[in-house]
C-alpha cells in the first residue's frame, strides 16, 4: 500500500480494524513520545555518532 | 577477550595492514565504539550452528565494510565530523578503498569451502556496488516514494543482508539458508532506515535532513500526500530555521499520518521478516529472532504509550 492509499484508509475507513485504530492513535502523540520510544535502538548511523575519526 | 578486541588483533594480519599504522589507528578507534551491528554475522553464524570463533573474520569483514562506507558517506554528505576533514578527501578516498579491499580479504579467509567462499565474496562485492549506486541516488534526493524505497534498498539494506549472509556462510550454513538470511537482513536494513528517518525528523535542533533538501520518509509523506496541512508544511520546510517552524512542522508530521505510515511500514516488514525466518531451517532460531524483536521493540513501545 502506498502513501496515498494509506492516508485514505487511515482517515476515512468506516469500520477501522484494530490495527488501523492503533495507527490512527499515533496521529495524536507528541514528538517526545517518539524520541523516548526509539532512543534505545542502536541505529545504523551513517555519518553520525559512529563517524570514524581517528585520534589526533 | 570480547569480539571487538579479537577483530582489533586480527586486523593487522591482513596483508599490508600490519605496516599501515594510520589504518590500524582508524580501525581501533571505530572498534572502540563497539557498534552493535558489527556483531550481526555472529548471530547468523550461531543460528546455523557455528561458533563465535568461526564468525570472527566475518565480523572483521563487516567492520571494514562499514568504515569504508562511512568514509565515503561523510564526504558526500559534507559531514563536519568526517575523517576527510582531518586527512583530506584524497587520503580519505584512498583509505575507503583500502578498507573495502580489507573486507574482502578478511572474508576470503573465513569461508573455506570454495562455493561458499565464492558466494560470500560475490555477496560483499554486490553490496559495495549497490551501496555506491545508492549513495549516488541519495545525493540526487529521491522525489517520490518509489525513489525513496529504491534508494533505501540500494544504499542501506544490502549492508545488513551481506552481514547475515557472511555470518551464515562462516558458520558452515547452506548456500540456501545464507541466501534467505541475506533476504531477511535486507528487510532488517530497511527497518533500520525507517527508524532512523523517524528519529532524525523528530530531533531538535533540526537534523541536517531538513535543511539539505533530503526527504526522509516522514517528510516525503507530508510533502506528497494530499492532506489539509500540506501547503503549510511546505512553507515551514522552506523556512525551517525560523522560530517555531520546526515544532509546527513536526506536529504536522504526526497529525497528517506520516509517523503512522512509518510504523505501518515497520510492522509490515517485521511480519515479512518473521515469515522468512519461520521458513529457514536453523539450529538456533533465537539468535535471529532476537534481532527482529529488538528492531520492532520501539514500535511496540510507541503503541503502548498511546494506549496508556
Amino acid at each position: 500500500m502506498n502513501m496515498q492509499d494509506f492516508y485514505k484508509q487511515l482517515f476515512t475507513a468506516k469500520t477501522p480494524t484494530a490495527h488501523q485504530r492503533s495507527l490512527a492513535s499515533l496521529t495524536r502523540i507528541n514528538r517526545t513520545q517518539i524520541l523516548d520510544a526509539t532512543q534505545d535502538l542502536t541505529w545504523l548511523l551513517w555519518g553520525n555518532a559512529e563517524t570514524v575519526s581517528a585520534p589526533q | 577477550m570480547d569480539m571487538f578486541d579479537q577483530i582489533v588483533n586480527f586486523f593487522p594480519m591482513i596483508p599490508h595492514i600490519g605496516e599501515w599504522q594510520e589504518a590500524q589507528n582508524m580501525f581501533r578507534h571505530a572498534a572502540s565504539r563497539k557498534p552493535d551491528h558489527w556483531l550481526m554475522p555472529v548471530r547468523a553464524c550461531e543460528a546455523v550452528g557455528g561458533s563465535q570463533e568461526q564468525a570472527v573474520p566475518a565480523v572483521l569483514a563487516i567492520a571494514c565494510a562499514h568504515i569504508s562506507i562511512l568514509l565515503v558517506d561523510d564526504m558526500l554528505d559534507d559531514d563536519p565530523r568526517g575523517e576527510y576533514r582531518r586527512i583530506g578527501m584524497p587520503a580519505s578516498s584512498n583509505m575507503a578503498c583500502a578498507f573495502q579491499a580489507a573486507a574482502l580479504q578478511a572474508l576470503a579467509q573465513c569461508v573455506k569451502e570454495p562455493s561458499a567462499r565464492l558466494a560470500a565474496l560475490t555477496s560483499f562485492n554486490e553490496m559495495f556496488l549497490s551501496t555506491a549506486f545508492g549513495q549516488f541516488l541519495d545525493v540526487q534526493s529521491p522525489a517520490d516514494e518509489a525513489a525513496y524505497w529504491r534508494t533505501t534498498q540500494t544504499k542501506s539494506s544490502p549492508f545488513f543482508g551481506a552481514a547475515l549472509q557472511a555470518g551464515a556462510l562462516a558458520g558452515g550454513g547452506s548456500l540456501d539458508a545464507a541466501e534467505r538470511l541475506k533476504e531477511l537482513g535486507c528487510l532488517y536494513g530497511e527497518m533500520i532506515q525507517v527508524h532512523d528517518d523517524m528519529h532524525d525528523t523528530m530531533e531538535t535542533p533540526a537534523n541536517p535532513d531538513w535543511s539539505q533538501g533530503r526527504s526522509p520518509l516522514p517528510i516525503l509523506f507530508a510533502q506528497l500526500v494530499d492532506h489539509p496541512d500540506r501547503a503549510r508544511f511546505m512553507e515551514l520546510h522552506k523556512n525551517i530555521s525560523d522560530e517555531g517552524a520546526l515544532q509546527e512542522a513536526q506536529e504536522i508530521l504526526i497529525r497528517c499520518g506520516a509517523v503512522s505510515y512509518c510504523v505501518d511500514q515497520l510492522i509490515r516488514r517485521h511480519e515479512k521478516a518473521q515469515g522468512i525466518l519461520n521458513a529457514i531451517s536453523l539450529v538456533r532460531r533465537d539468535a535471529i529472532a532476537s534481532l527482529l524483536d529488538e528492531v520492532i521493540a520501539p514500535v511496540q513501545r510507541l503503541l503502548e504509550s498511546c494506549e496508556a
